[in-house]
């Protein structure tokens, strides 16, 4: 009787863990202490009620596995950009988490304004392309312009890869230079121009939006290239056949948490419904030409 | 001429006077780069005069004030230019040099992922009126420029830059938000 008993208490106990887990959307990763955490979404600037379904995702997962700045990869803010715009876009729909202390450093889409750059909240501090390296960790991000890919944008973008001796070089900006989607698809003339830098320096990760759902490309030419563009729009069944796609998810919005430990990434996407659509782990390129990090500011450059 | 000497002649700014008063045949192309140079620093000027009569526009917490930077330098442009006409800046002589600049990069098979590429973040036709001093319209996309067009053109001052909508290739203060000149049929 009082085994039966015991068997009970334990079977109710496990059944609660595993509801408590379930809801909490499944976030595992290693989340270990130490390491550089962060989300990833794209193409977000709704205000609308799917934005909020993600952002809820978003900060529920958060409740487990603490990230400390999230990137976002371009249309940050679609249609009329007055002030309105800005809180219902963004600052309600992701409040707990600026709340939180939470950065978000974005990238222009080509539904954003460049003044975009000016507000504060974006972290881009007032310029169109810009590069980051988070307090903890050798990591460093390079958010480009991918709307207006001049001269001076790559010219900067070679420098700022040549000073930078962090371990992983991350580089996120709207449009993908690979994607199956049958929409969009790769952007070859941006590619042309790209990938001859992300190459030469050592970039080991790209992340894109554009593209209004999931696909995780297989390494190209040993970059690994997310689309995430699914943060707030959907286009459903728009993954095209392709022999590049790694895994990919058309049929419900999606977000991406990152954590970098040493010279392995950890990924995990869920979507809105807090499921878990992908998850894996990537290894730091080997480092290529790169001379010590010049001095810069701390935080932020360009 | 050949594109690659009138990149450098381009970025290396030769002035067709220093090859003038060496007794050199002045090469018209560079001399009209140079005069469009002196159009888009002209403008720029104004630009930076009436700037200073805006709420300047520096990171914040507040949208409104960037929408308030940005539409009173809107307002004080167009009024100041109230009278401006397409073809001031791209001038009849610098829209053929810009047309052919051009056309190799969205010519026959080699120019159709460009041409695609442009069409990729149009706004819907009729989404956005070209013209002269008109602000481009909130909420509409704002075209990607492929960056070998972008390669192909003079290079600008980070406050204006060149965006394609439809055949038409547009000269837009970023600041402002204004299309301060376009240069039609520049996509053919």
């Amino acid at each position: 009787m009082v085994r039966s008993s015991r068997t009970l208490t334990s079977c109710a106990a496990l059944f609660v863990m595993l509801t408590i887990a379930a809801a909490a959307g499944q976030v595992s990763l290693p989340n270990k202490a130490g390491t550089v955490k962060f989300a990833v979404i794209g193409d977000s600037g709704t205000g609308g009620s799917e934005q909020i379904k993600v952002a809820k995702q978003l900060t529920a997962a958060r409740g487990q596995f603490p990230f400390t700045f999230a990137v976002m990869l371009g249309d940050n803010l679609y249609g009329s950009e007055r002030p309105t715009d800005f809180a219902n876009k963004f600052e309600v729909p992701y409040k707990a988490l600026l709340d939180a202390g939470v950065k978000f450093h974005a990238a222009l889409g080509n539904h954003d304004d460049p003044n975009q750059r000016f507000y504060k909240n974006f972290n881009m501090n007032g310029e169109r392309y810009y590069s980051f390296k988070p307090p903890d960790g050798s990591v460093r991000f390079f958010a480009l312009d991918s709307n207006y890919m001049d001269k001076n944008q790559l010219q900067w973008l070679e420098k700022e890869l040549a000073a930078s001796d962090s371990e992983w070089k991350i580089a996120f900006f709207h449009h993908p230079l690979y994607s199956s989607g049958e929409k969009h698809g790769s952007d070859q003339v941006l590619r042309d121009q790209l990938e001859p830098l992300l190459l030469k320096y050592g970039v080991s990760l790209v992340l894109a939006g554009h593209e209004h759902f999931y696909e995780r490309i297989k390494p190209q030419k040993g970059i690994t290239h997310f689309v995430a563009g699914s943060a707030a729009k959907l286009r459903r069944g728009n993954i095209g056949t392709s022999d590049i796609t790694a895994k990919g998810f058309d049929q419900g919005y999606a977000f991406v948490l990152m954590e970098i430990d040493g010279k392995t990434l950890h990924f995990l996407t869920i979507s809105e419904q807090g499921k878990t659509i992908d998850e894996g782990t990537i290894q730091a390129v080997e480092k290529k030409t790169s001379i010590s990090e010049a001095p810069r500011p701390p935080e932020q450059s360009r | 001429m050949n594109r690659m000497v009138l990149a450098v002649l381009m970025s290396c700014g030769i002035a067709t006077g220093t090859l003038a008063l060496q007794g050199q045949k002045v090469n018209p192309d560079a001399q009209l780069l140079q005069e469009f140079n002196k159009r888009i620093e002209a403008y720029m000027d104004l630009h930076n005069r009436l700037e200073k009569k805006a709420p300047r526009l520096k990171t914040t917490e507040d949208p409104a004030k960037i929408k308030a930077s940005q539409d009173t330098l809107a307002a004080l442009i167009r009024a100041e230019r109230k009278g401006a006409k397409q073809g001031e800046i791209f001038t009849p002589e610098l829209a053929t040099i810009l047309r052919r600049l051009m056309y190799p990069e969205v010519k026959g098979a080699d120019g159709k992922e460009t041409k695609e590429a442009l069409k990729e973040d149009a706004p819907k036709p009729g989404t956005v009126v070209v013209k002269v001093n008109a602000v481009y319209p909130e909420g509409a996309p704002l075209p990607s420029v492929p960056p070998n067009i972008l390669a192909s053109l003079p290079k600008l001052p980070e406050d204006l830059e060149y965006r394609v909508i439809g055949h038409s290739l547009i000269l837009r203060d970023v600041h402002a938000n204004v299309i301060v000149d376009y240069l039609p049929k520049a996509i053919q």
